[in-house]
């Protein structure tokens, strides 16, 4: 039997313990709040923010795009083009004025942008790049920043995410990773969808908020904001 | 002293001249000339008129002289004379006629020098009678009773007229009031009833609340009371059931409220979470809460006919379970209606080994990462083993790594106030060269708590 040299020191051992969280959502009445939890089991925190119109998170970062402002998760504000903006930390894209910007160190820095088409979504490709779906006369297309087409997506609400995409069909919503494999879920009614935090995906109805956990396919309801 | 003594019989003469007769309905008063009709009595039935001497001048007025005389006609509690009047003041004295007899009826009222021809006129008229759905009408009070009622239910008190003489008889208004009572059904005012002849018809009696209530139906002059009780209804013991027999922390479960039989009634009211933990360590779990709106209270309905209760306007709710062990309770809260038994329902959460939610494992230069989340519903978390691979699989000595974090769980499960989810980083600091270090290909951790052992998957470094 081999042995190794070395050994784990078990001297130097220790946790730190700490409330786990699944990201950030805006509510109903456009406040973000923080979503405490796991998977099956989440609450919702107090608002950090109010007239939130959208946001997003990663493992390390989360904006909050409001009215004429972006805020970032060290509470740094920066200000921003009017409306609604889709976010895919750090880039975000401001739809009324089809601008992208990155986040850095509290500013916006701008992106170069001449992509033809509506935006729908947008995610941080493999190199640090940018990559979006846009729909066009002739389809809805996944592009690179310059423009260029990697594929095609189908219609409807969808939103990127790392290596594949999801969206919503007739009979509900489907993940769809890189490698083709797909995964359904039972979820009628998608308006839209959301970053919710690092491997969630928000998914929004009617009367109702879901979380898609990305790695492992599952899907369980978020709690509304209490009254 | 000639003069003065010629003043005293003037006194009278000049006190009726501020006396004025009135009568009075309840509400206002209505001046009454020289004669004054009751109009037309059922034989056997009393009307009393409310007369007043109101005294209009500015002295006082001796009231002397107060008297009826004819057939059926009586003062009742009338005042004493000699009866002093103030200035703006009043002395009231109803009049009472009732006859057994059919006739033409007539008598002087005199109230000091005013004098009033009374006239009535008594007939005969249907006889009123319950057929079913009430009883009455009360030989003194004429009151008909509707009995107890159920809330957002409807009775039907049906009634006749009968015509019990030998000419025929008018029915010239025919009228309900009060809320709750009405309409009235089967028949139609003004009507004749010939010699003999008899009518059924119906009211309705539908009470929005629990209360009693009063209401009158109106036969010509003829008043009868109505009267009725409504009470909350029972409904059947509801059936409270889960998608899912098996109930376990860190899940969601949709709650579905189903009765035994079609409601008789329409209701609402409110489902209400409870949650009791196991432990003395927390008082509550926040996670415990249905999800449409993030708290504990949910209102429901139903209508009539329902055999499904509606959840905030849906089939069912869905709550979550929270990451503790003890008992939820969902209790219903009727709004204006009973259950016929308590409907409340008590879920056990079991203890459970550490639920893990995700586990990542990480390697520095000169230390590895552990990074579990998951919940302990015991909240007894604390013992811990790991044990590290090599490359081939073989495991690196010393083998199983033991350790307790109990205290720093403990104090975390304190301080969060409720809810056992839980993040948890565990480094190790590596004694060894780099490319040593680099043989460290993977970890399994044990973790275990009051309700047995649970082991991540083996934890691949990248």
């Amino acid at each position: 039997m081999k042995t190794f040299a070395f050994f784990i020191a078990i001297a130097s051992a220790c946790a730190q313990i700490e409330r786990p969280g699944l990201g950030l959502m805006v509510d109903r009445d456009g406040a973000a709040r923080p979503v405490y939890g796991i998977a099956g089991n989440a609450t919702l925190g107090d608002a950090v923010a109010t007239g939130a119109l959208a946001s997003a998170c990663t493992r390390r970062l989360c904006l909050i795009k409001t009215e004429s402002s972006v805020i970032g998760s060290s509470g740094q504000i920066a200000d921003a083009p009017p409306g609604p903006a889709l976010i895919a930390p750090p880039f975000i894209y401001f739809a009324s004025s089809r601008q992208l910007a990155r986040w850095h160190d509290g500013q916006l820095d701008p992106v170069d942008f001449a992509v033809d088409g509506q935006v729908l979504s947008l995610r941080v490709a493999d190199d640090g790049g940018v990559e979006l779906a846009v729909a066009r006369g002739d389809g809805v297309w996944l592009v690179h920043g310059d423009g260029t087409v990697i594929d095609s997506l189908p219609a409807g609400p969808l939103m990127l995410v790392k290596r594949g995409v999801i969206f919503a069909n007739s009979d509900g919503i489907v993940l769809r990773r890189a490698d083709g494999t797909e995964i359904p879920f039972d979820i009628a009614g998608v308006e839209s969808f959301f970053g919710l935090g690092d491997g969630y995906i928000g998914v929004r109805t009617a009367d109702s908020t879901w979380a898609v956990r990305i790695e492992t396919g599952r899907a369980f309801l978020l709690p509304e904001a209490a009254p | 002293m000639r003069a003065a003594l010629a003043l005293i019989p003037l006194l009278p003469l000049t006190a009726w001249a501020q006396l004025a007769l009135v009568v009075y309905d309840g509400a206002v008063e209505v001046p009454v000339g020289s004669i004054f009709d009751y109009g037309k009595i059922a034989a056997g039935d009393a009307k009393d008129v409310r007369f007043r001497a109101r005294n209009t001048g500015a002295s006082a007025v001796m009231l002397t002289t107060l008297s009826v005389s004819g057939a059926g006609f009586s003062l009742l509690n009338p005042p004493p004379t000699p009866y002093t009047i103030a200035p703006d003041n009043f002395v009231e004295f109803p009049v009472r006629f009732s006859s057994n007899a059919p006739a033409s009826y007539s008598a002087n009222l005199q109230v000091n020098g005013i004098s009033v021809l009374l006239l009535a006129a008594a007939g005969s008229v249907p006889t009123l009678a319950t057929v079913s759905g009430c009883t009455g009408p009360d030989q003194s009070t004429r009151t008909i009773d509707f009995g107890r009622v159920a809330k957002g239910s409807a009775s039907t008190c049906t009634l006749s007229l009968q015509n019990s003489s030998t000419q025929s008889q008018t029915v010239s208004a025919l009228v309900v009031s009060g809320a709750g009572f009405g309409p009235l059904q089967g028949v139609r005012a003004p009507l004749t009833l010939l010699p003999g002849e008899r009518v059924t018809f119906t009211i309705a009696f539908a009470p929005p609340n629990a209360a009693i209530y009063s209401g009158t139906l109106n036969v010509d002059a003829r008043a009868f009371p109505l009267t009725a009780a409504a009470f909350n209804p029972l409904l059947p013991k509801p059936a409270l059931t889960f998608e899912s027999a098996s109930i376990g922390s860190a899940q969601q479960h949709t709650l579905k409220i189903s009765l035994p039989a079609p409601a008789p009634f329409a209701g609402s009211g409110y489902v209400n979470l409870g949650f009791s933990p196991a432990t003395r360590l927390i008082a509550n779990d926040p996670g415990v809460i249905f999800l449409v709106n993030g708290s504990r209270i949910l209102p429901f309905s139903f209508k009539q006919g329902d055999t499904q209760i509606s959840l905030n306007g849906l089939p069912g709710a869905v709550f979550q379970t929270g990451t503790s062990a003890g008992a939820i309770t969902f209790g219903l809260t009727p709004q204006g209606f009973q259950f016929d038994a308590d409907p409340s329902l008590m879920v056990n959460i079991a203890p459970a080994t550490i639920g893990i939610d995700s586990a990542t494992a990480a390697r520095g230069p000169d230390l590895v990462d552990i990074q579990i989340t998951g919940y302990d519903n015991t909240y007894s978390a604390g013992a811990m083993s790991f044990v590290f691979y090599g490359t081939s699989g073989n495991t690196i000595a010393p083998g199983a790594i033991p350790a307790d974090f109990s205290s720093a769980f403990k104090q975390y499960f304190t301080r969060q106030g409720g809810g056992s989810a839980f993040l948890m980083h565990v480094t190790f600091l590596v004694a060894g060269t780099s490319a040593q270090i680099a043989q460290v290909s993977g970890v399994d951790v044990t973790l275990t708590n009051s309700a047995g052992i649970a082991q991540t998957q083996r934890l691949r470094f990248p």
